[in-house]
């Protein structure tokens, strides 16, 4: 089994292990020859994140389209609105990888309600979560009525739970950071042999 | 705590009460991952986890006793 030494001279900058570490947590560490390693971060990294959004939902991982307003301005694209986002808690959440950016993907245009603010196919658009009695289209995105008994497409998380699930996300993300570092600046990839492995 | 309607993963768990207990499974994914990448040798990492998440609820609880004892006691006698 490939193993860290308190030996770190032989380590030097490992720039393909530190994205394969931002793409999937835990791929870095493989890449490096160190499989079972890299399972047990994937593990705890993907756990910390998916429990999260298992306890507060869908509302635990929000960038407010943070990124996507930041291409539409370079594009000259009116802004997005999106309510009750939390861009600052998505600072840390998005080191999780594409897995983070998928979540608050989905979480904007597949489950926000839509209420177009300017005309036309590139015309701003204001994201924001149901009322908790307000149905949205499933076609256009767009609110379909507000009535008793109707369901929304997902329920805000209030009070500990929100934060505890929002905390959780944030936390996998800043612990896949070490990770990338960690895999970054490591020792040389160590290649399976017959007789060994990681 | 749920019911048959409730959407996993996409809904908040209904855990209001029981918040707390949320604290534990935070606490071993977060010594999983830490030891995972810290850790010289993975030979005794289960029992690395199991003492990192101990030591993590252990000082959660300390901190809560320590903020209790601040605000029951001292900051109640001050605005007496």
């Amino acid at each position: 089994m490939t193993e860290h030494t308190s030996d770190h001279s032989d380590e030097q900058l490992q720039p393909v292990a530190g994205l394969l570490a931002f793409v999937l947590p835990g791929l870095g560490h493989a890449y490096l020859g160190q499989v079972r390693r890299g399972i047990f971060i994937a593990a705890g990294i993907l756990g910390l994140f998916f429990g999260g959004i298992l306890v507060a939902g869908l509302d635990a991982v929000d960038s407010g389209l943070y990124f996507a307003n930041r291409i539409r301005a370079f594009q000259n694209k009116p802004p997005h609105v999106a309510e009750g986002g939390d861009a600052i808690w998505f600072a840390g959440q998005m080191f999780v990888g594409p897995v983070a950016f998928a979540v608050d993907a989905v979480h904007q245009y597949g489950f926000k309600i839509r209420e177009p603010l300017t005309a036309g196919p590139d015309g701003a658009i204001k994201f924001r979560p149901p009322l908790p009695d307000e149905a949205r289209d499933s076609n256009t995105g767009q609110t379909a009525g507000r009535a008793p008994g109707n369901v929304p497409s997902y329920r805000r998380a209030m009070a500990r739970v929100g934060e505890v699930g929002t905390l959780a996300c944030m936390l996998a993300g800043l612990l896949n950071l070490i990770a990338i570092i960690d895999a970054s600046w490591h020792r040389p990839r160590v290649r399976r042999t017959a007789g060994g492995g990681a | 705590m749920f019911t048959l309607a409730h959407r996993f993963f996409i809904d908040p768990l209904d855990v209001h009460a029981l918040w707390w207990l949320t604290l534990l499974p935070i606490a071993l994914f977060i010594s999983m991952a830490y030891k995972a990448i810290r850790l010289p040798t993975m030979d005794r990492y289960w029992p690395q986890v199991a003492s990192m998440a101990v030591q993590i609820v252990l000082a959660m609880i300390g901190l809560a006793a320590a903020c209790y004892v601040i605000i029951e006691l001292f900051v109640a006698r001050m605005s007496e």
